[in-house]
């Protein structure tokens, strides 16, 4: 009822309070405007370049446009002057923030009673605040409000960037989707980078310097530091120590390189919890020099993961992952996502080139792992073993690959055909496959796996060695460690932590709060006023990376320039700015600083050269060089095995793979998606197998899944931790997979208290795995776990396939009709299903398909969706109610095999997992829509089922009645008034309020802001006398179609997907790929709908998911049916 | 009828012998002009005002907080409301079956209960009308559902069977109401003359709308009832048709069935009598009125127990063969997580509450047996709760697709919600009890007479 639109409120009135500083761009640079300068910031004008190219096509304006900065918050010194301070803060923490708060008291008792005479109507109104709305006196040029500006940006995560294109509306950044010129990401996304809107609205970030506790300035920490360094003898005497996070940023470490000229004795440590030391130190002895390794997938069909998540954990994973499934889907597709869309523009039509490979060409995963990740859904073969364990397969497997093989030990025997299944498979791919390490593995592991490369020929062709992208790469667990050591020796007078969350994640022996007190002075840059930042004397507001100016590395060395689209929110610095500032470069911009560096690199043509880099987001040939490695030159095998010792049972420490290593755990986002697989929400909890649960006394053999949510105490070494068991399909016996990151006790509203912090288990002598003894304790702990059943109970809800089957299938139905869309084949002819005449789609006919075999269950596209449409968050005791809001979720099921009855190997590797993005399949006879008594769910003209917010009375008949359970209604007003949330906000769609059902609208306001735009552009090209540029409808389709456009618009899931798994467009259009994917008779044979026997006639649809099992295993591989049938009713 | 033994409920009197006009209107008028408020009176309606009082809380913290307070969830999106809307329907049956379907069919036995098994369907339905109304996601739009001209021209969809319950409900409360007070008038005359207060004779006489007990009033009166009964008849079929029908509409396995509309009016009046029985019993030794409401009632309702429990019995056993003998493996996946899946004790124990239990009427000492009878029609009520809370919530947990099945469980808002209604029933049938004739006064008379007529043909003919 009432439609909050929250994003044309205080607006105007921030801008006129903003000082208006004259345009100081240059003549040459019409287009550029500057920021509104911050009144006591060092920040000079600088300037913001929009992207000319554009995805979609028709989202913004005429290419042109500036950044104009939302000065929300004026300076600090501004405001300590305002009366509206004190209001702001309090703002910030408001008294009820909890809706779902109980407890009653008297007074309110009464207020209900009274409230309740009035019945209904008095909750549908309240009083708005009042606002003025002053227009602009002069439009500034090209801001168009309502039209979005792209901007091409680099999203910085743990040392590496991955290159992103953010909407940005009225200087707000309303989306973020990748670059696909950026080599890290081809255009995918991940959950991190979707999140970034509201990380940078996120309402606790901390807003001003604060000096042991108390608020305080910029300024005045610039002058205790000063002070403080002259007190320890002056610049040339202090002895400083830096800790920042891993750096690839050229600018950075010029910065870094210039404070130590500044500070002789500056000591620089980087430190990230989960750093890829183990692959550093291996790669150093396979090639007795630093280097980096990346890999192409494009090349690779048989691939060995030594337990790396590769799919999702590497600074290169959506490029890897993209890379991987394109040799293993059917459907052929461009190049890139950048060629599809210029594809789609150019009007050349989808071919299929190799519609059906065969075995030996699409590719083939082995995973050997301890946890259950992404990876390892992905496998055709999945061995999960102890983490102990992995080193000894990686060793049989290479001594089988190198002809050396002796008998396996006793306790390999057990894997014995998957060794030499493996390594015989990978001997038939000379040169055409990969052996990946994973990061929680040992050098000798990393090492290992790069000699078995060599001996297959792999180097050069799939593994590629290059200089290292890192500046200077440390052994991050080294570069602690001595900063700690040198501590305790008192060598340290200064201690600047910039960004990172040392006390947090620190190796627990290591200590480092008790270390980091006795530093004399000690200040900590970060988002957060987090527990690093509770023990140094100052605390340092950092920018989000949407707010500052900066550059960074992909995985391979390629730099993106980060640019701001926002001026910063509050009174912060990055890192940039800070190091700066301490070198004595306050005085110049970080934009100047970023410019320069180039600059000085590119020596001429700058400013035309730096506009243009800007533009594209990446510099290109700026990626690492490629080692060329005489032949032989990699380390034979010859280091011992240094297998850690088996245990009955290890702990395996991973990132969590929502929340990263901590960082994101104030993202409400983050927290409420699903994490792959278990589904679990807002906690981390021991996962273990069915077995190792009962053996712990946890459960009983009938019902393993009692377990959950028993407090179990893990014991590693003398330190413990009390967390909550969850039981688990797919994990080994005898392990227990933590997940880092959470526990945090002063990050956040969101972060603290949430899960347990694995990190105080972790130390210098096991920082990826561990012997662990369990023990059950009282108490249970309430976990949110969105899908409780994933078992499919005999239902063909995910239908799977091997290739092998796919072969033979279709050969032996060639002449059998296809069902269309509305039929069903009997006795080998098509039939109807309804009695009633089709409506005739005259105009678009929108449909989506969803391709099984693509998805990988990352995520991306969950929370794409919820950035998008405005989703709100519900919290974990609203999820434990399974009232989460997503509009699109993955449902995850497991195959039957790997039951309770089954040998432990067995079990362990035949739990095999399918995902399922599930979201309103659009059916076109809708069972929603004919229970809704008031019509607030209808059919449109174009096929999309339509949601009327204004309309719905809230019966929840049509979700009672949605055989797919994708609608999702808003049991309480869970859009959260919070004021600097309101600026993430997507204008174009609406906040939905209580009482409400929503769902998935296939994104009509692209699909409607395309409409617009494409209208324009062909008004405006008749009246030029042009032919117009759009593609030309098919000739079949003539007549029908006479008026419109072709579309290229994406859904912010399919943009968002690193795999390009969904497909959406018009099935009217017989050019599209969606057309061709539902008609086409080569994909007919795995084209399917879910629940199509209810005659719901779903316009999404689904391609079967193909896995190419080795014929010569049949433990753990895929069901040898076409559909795999999971029986049984646990 | 000639061996009248009153240990036998079957041949017992509608109305002990003896009574005369004059007896019958003191007896029943007297409860309402001279007895004193007596304390259980005080407690019973206490009782129920708390229980109101508890309903308008619950009321005021659903409006001001939001539908999130109950335990409704995806997928179980409709909980207590909707189970206790059916329940409190279903009880409303019986008035109506009773008043209308035995009034057309010449069943003496129904005068000296049809007066309150009326009222108990109205307070019973207004009960049931608060449900849907609450259960919206925004209730103040409840309005919506009816066609009301608006400048939007835009109408209800009548394709919804929620739009159909509103009309049979809203006819249902309507007819329910005019019959009922109808039905009033000559007491409410009665009560007038009677009356030794001011206010009574102002108020009662308001009421009687001018009552002078003139033969044409007589005539026009008997002929409005006849017609009303015979509108009210088809109700009691179609109201609870329609009620299921917001079920049987929907494709959800466990909902999507044809037998559900006989099957859920055999229920209502199952449910329906059981209630009566359950209201009468302590009624009539509360106020001795064993004369009127005799051991021949509660026999006959007794048998209409056995009747309509066992077309309910044969309501499970249909659905369930449908289920098996369909091949539909999401139908079969319901039937068998009612045995097997979280709600197999709710399942369990409503086959024992509605099926089991009433084999006990067949045997007449059962019937007669006034104790056994009030515990057997309290745990039909039971029954009949579970069923409708198995139906609805039981089949949403479990529908298609494994990844959305979840358990539903009720918060403290619901349960004070329905047991809110229940003090709101409660209250009003104290007050009713208190203020209006509990019995029918001229119908009791008319059937002193007609007792007395075929008294006197009996002599005539020995």
């Amino acid at each position: 009822m009432i439609d909050r639109c929250p994003h044309h409120h205080e607006e105007p009135e921030e801008r006129l309070s903003a000082p208006s500083s004259p345009s100081p761009g240059t003549p040459g640079e019409g287009r550029v405007r500057a920021l509104p300068q911050q009144p006591t910031s060092s920040i000079s004008p600088t300037k913001l370049l929009p992207l000319p190219y554009r995805v979609p096509a028709q989202r913004d304006g005429k290419g042109g446009g500036e950044g104009v900065a939302q000065n929300f918050w004026r300076s600090f010194e501004e405001l300590t002057q305002s009366p509206d301070f004190e209001k702001h803060l309090h703002r910030e923490f408001p008294p009820d923030a909890s809706i779902w708060k109980d407890g009653v008291t008297r007074r309110r008792f009464l207020a209900l009673m009274g409230a309740s005479v009035a019945l209904a109507g008095l909750s549908g109104c309240y009083r708005r605040p009042q606002e003025k709305i002053v227009p602009y006196v002069i439009q500034p040029e090209q801001l168009v409000p309502g039209i979005a500006l792209q901007y091409a940006t680099a999203m910085p995560l743990a040392g590496y960037g991955k290159g992103v294109i953010v909407d940005q509306q009225m200087g707000r950044a309303i989306k973020v989707e990748g670059n696909p010129r950026h080599p890290s990401t081809l255009g995918g996304t991940d959950v991190y980078m979707q999140s970034a809107p509201l990380a940078l609205c996120d309402p606790d970030r901390s807003q001003v310097p604060t000096n042991r506790g108390n608020v305080a300035t910029w300024s005045g920490f610039d002058n205790e530091f000063r002070a403080t360094v002259e007190r320890f003898g002056g610049a040339a005497k202090v002895r400083l120590r830096l800790l920042t996070e891993p750096v690839t940023s050229p600018t950075l470490y010029a910065q870094i390189q210039k404070l130590r000229k500044t500070y002789p004795n500056l000591q620089w440590h980087q430190w990230t919890p989960l750093s890829n030391d183990s692959a550093r130190n291996g790669l150093q002895a396979a090639l007795g020099r630093d280097a980096s390794v990346i890999y192409d997938f494009s090349k690779a069909t048989r691939i060995l993961s030594l337990d790396s998540n590769f799919l999702q954990d590497d600074p290169g994973s959506q490029r890897y992952a993209m890379q991987f499934i394109r040799n293993r889907t059917v459907r052929w597709k461009p190049e890139t996502m950048a060629a599809h869309h210029e594809q789609a523009r150019v009007n050349e039509p989808y071919t299929v080139v190799n519609p059906l490979p065969s075995p030996t060409e699409m590719n083939r995963l082995y995973v050997v792992e301890s946890a259950f990740t992404i990876s390892g859904a992905k496998a055709d073969h999945r061995l999960a073993v102890k983490p102990s364990e992995v080193q000894a397969i990686g060793r049989a497997i290479a001594a089988e690959v190198a002809g050396t093989a002796t008998a396996l030990a006793g306790d390999l025997q057990q894997h014995a055909a998957f060794i030499r299944a493996v390594a015989a498979d990978l001997r038939e791919h000379w040169g055409k496959s990969i052996v990946i390490a994973g990061d929680g593995q040992p050098a000798s592991l990393h090492q290992l796996a790069h000699t078995i490369n060599a001996t297959l020929g792999n180097v050069g062709q799939t593994v590629l060695y290059t200089e290292p992208v890192e500046p200077e790469p440390v052994v991050c667990l080294d570069s602690l460690r001595d900063l700690v050591h040198a501590i305790h020796n008192k060598q340290v007078d200064l201690l600047l932590i910039v960004g990172g969350n040392p006390v947090f994640d620190a190796p627990a022996d290591l200590d480092f709060a008790a270390a980091v007190e006795t530093v004399p002075w000690r200040a900590h840059l970060s988002p957060y006023l987090d527990e690093t930042s509770f023990h140094c004397q100052w605390h340092l507001p950092e920018s989000h990376w949407l707010e500052m100016w900066g550059d960074i590395r992909g995985h391979d060395g390629t730099v993106s320039i980060i640019q701001p689209l926002i001026q910063p929110l509050y009174s912060t610095r990055s890192a940039l700015e800070l190091l700066a500032t301490i070198a004595g470069d306050g005085a110049t911009s970080a934009h100047d600083l970023v410019k320069n560096h180039w600059a000085n690199v590119w020596k001429n043509d700058v400013d035309r050269r730096w506009e243009a880099v800007l533009r594209a987001g990446v510099i290109e040939g700026t990626a690492a060089k490629t080692i060329n490695l005489p032949a032989g030159q990699t380390a034979a095998s010859t280091q011992p095995a240094t297998s850690p010792a088996a245990s009955p049972i290890e702990i395996s420490f991973h990132s969590d793979p929502t929340i990263f290593d901590g960082r994101f755990a104030n993202i409400g986002w983050l927290q409420e998606c699903p994490k792959p697989i278990t589904k679990l929400t807002w906690d981390n909890a021991a996962l273990m197998s069915s077995a190792t649960a009962i053996s712990l006394g946890l459960a009983d053999r009938d019902h393993p899944e009692l377990a959950n949510g028993k407090m179990v105490e893990l014991k590693v070494g003398e330190r413990t931790l009390r967390m909550p068991a969850w039981v688990h399909p797919g994990y080994a016996d005898g392990v227990i997979v933590a997940h880092c990151g959470y526990g945090h006790t002063r990050l956040g509203r969101v972060a603290n208290g949430a899960g347990f912090n694995v990190y105080s288990l972790r130390t210098t002598s096991a920082m990826h795995s561990a012997p662990v003894t369990v023990q059950k304790v009282e108490g249970t702990y309430p976990l949110a776990c969105t899908q409780n059943h994933q078992l499919m109970h005999g239902r063909d809800i995910v239908k799977t396939s091997t290739i092998a089957n796919l072969h033979e299938h279709n050969a032996a139905h060639e002449e059998e009709p296809i069902a269309l869309e509305g039929e069903a084949t009997e006795h080998g002819r098509r039939v109807k299903l309804s009695i009633y005449p089709e409506y005739d789609y005259r105009g678009y006919r929108w449909g989506m398909v969803i391709d099984q075999t693509a998805c990988i269950g990352c995520n991306a596209c969950v929370v794409a969706c919820q950035s998008e449409n405005n989703i709100a968050v519900v919290g974990k005791e609203e999820v434990m109610l399974s009232r989460e809001m997503h509009w699109l979720r993955i449902d995850t099921y497991f195959s039957d095999a790997g039951r309770l009855e089954d040998e432990p190997a067995q079990r362990a590797a035949g739990a095999e997992v399918m995902f399922q993005p599930m979201l309103c399949q659009h059916c076109e006879k809708a069972p929603c829509e004919l229970v809704c008594p008031v019509e607030a769910t209808s059919h449109s003209f174009e096929g999309i089922n339509e949601m009327t917010y204004n309309r719905c009375v809230g019966t929840r008949y049509c979700s009672n009645n949605c055989p797919y359970k994708v609608r999702r209604f808003n049991f309480f007003n869970y859009s959260s008034p919070e004021p600097s949330l309101a600026i993430m906000r997507n204008p174009e769609v609406t906040v939905r309020t209580r009482g409400v059902m929503e769902k998935c609208t296939y994104c009509i306001q692209r699909i409607d802001a395309e409409r617009t735009g494409r209208k324009i552009e062909q008004v405006r090209a008749e009246e030029r006398g042009e032919a117009t540029t759009m593609r030309t409808i098919s000739a079949d389709m003539r007549g029908k179609l006479e008026e419109l456009p072709a579309t290229t618009h994406l859904t912010a899931c399919q943009q968002a997907c690193p795999t390009e798994a969904i497909i959406f467009g018009d099935m009217n259009d017989a050019s599209s790929f969606v057309h061709r994917l539902k008609t086409a008779a080569e994909y007919q044979r795995i084209h399917y709908g879910v629940l199509t026997e209810l005659n719901t006639q779903p316009r999404t649809s689904y391609l079967e998911r193909l896995t190419n099992p080795n014929p010569a295993l049949k433990i753990g591989a895929a069901p040898a049916s076409p559909s795999a049938r999971a029986g049984g009713a646990a | 009828m000639t061996d009248i033994s009153p240990a036998s409920g079957a041949g017992a009197p509608v109305i002990q012998s003896g009574h005369t006009y004059d007896s019958v209107t003191d007896k029943i008028s007297s409860i309402v002009l001279t007895r004193r408020f007596g304390k259980g009176w005080w407690i019973g309606f206490g009782l129920g005002a708390l229980g109101t009082m508890i309903l308008t809380y619950a009321i005021g913290m659903l409006l001001i907080r939001g539908i999130g307070i109950w335990g409704v969830r995806v997928p179980v999106a409709w909980g207590f409301a909707i189970v206790n809307f059916v329940w409190w329907i279903g009880i409303g049956h019986a008035g109506t079956f009773i008043s209308a379907f035995l009034l057309l069919l010449k069943q003496d036995w129904r005068t000296s209960i049809n007066r309150f098994a009326e009222a108990m369907t109205l307070f019973a339905v207004a009960c049931a009308g608060v449900f849907p109304l609450l259960h919206l996601g925004r209730p103040w739009l409840f309005y919506w559902l009816t066609p009301y001209p608006n400048t939007m021209q835009l109408w209800p969809q009548w394709r919804s069977a929620l739009v159909w319950d509103v009309f049979a409900v809203g006819t249902y409360f309507t007819i329910s109401l005019v019959f009922w007070y109808i039905g009033l008038i000559p007491d409410l005359a009665t009560l007038r003359d009677r009356s030794h207060h001011r206010i009574g004779r102002i108020v009662y006489g308001i009421l009687a709308l001018g009552w002078r007990n003139a033969a044409t009033h007589w005539q026009r009166y008997t002929q409005a009832y006849m017609l009303l009964a015979g509108l009210a008849a088809p109700l009691v079929i179609s109201v609870h048709s329609v009620v299921s029908m917001d079920f049987a509409e929907a494709q959800l396995p466990g909902w999507h069935t044809t037998i559900f509309p006989p099957y859920f009016v055999a229920g209502a009046i199952f449910s329906g009598f059981a209630m009566v029985l359950t209201l009468a019993i302590p009624l009539r030794a509360a106020y001795g009125l064993q004369d009127f409401i005799t051991l021949r009632h509660i026999n006959n309702s007794g048998k209409l127990l056995l009747i309509t429990g066992l077309i309910v019995a044969y309501g499970y056993g249909s659905e369930l063969f449908m289920n098996w003998y369909s091949g539909d493996p999401y139908e079969w996946g319901t039937s068998m997580d009612r045995f097997q899946g979280s709600y197999r004790n709710a399942y369990a124990a409503l086959l024992f509450c509605n099926i089991l239990t009433p084999q006990l009427l067949w045997s007449g000492r059962v019937r007669n047996n006034v104790v056994i009878m009030w515990i057997i029609s309290v745990i039909i009520n039971v029954g009949m709760w579970l069923e409708r809370y198995v139906i609805v919530v039981q089949s949403l947990s479990h529908d298609f697709l494994p990844s959305s099945w979840e358990t539903y469980s009720p918060t403290v808002w619901d349960w004070a919600t329905y047991i809110g209604t229940i003090g709101l029933f409660i209250m009003c049938l104290f007050l009713f009890i208190r203020f209006l004739p509990a019995i029918s006064i001229f119908e009791m008379r008319e059937l002193v007479h007609e007792v007395a007529e075929k008294e006197a043909r009996h002599e005539a003919t020995d």
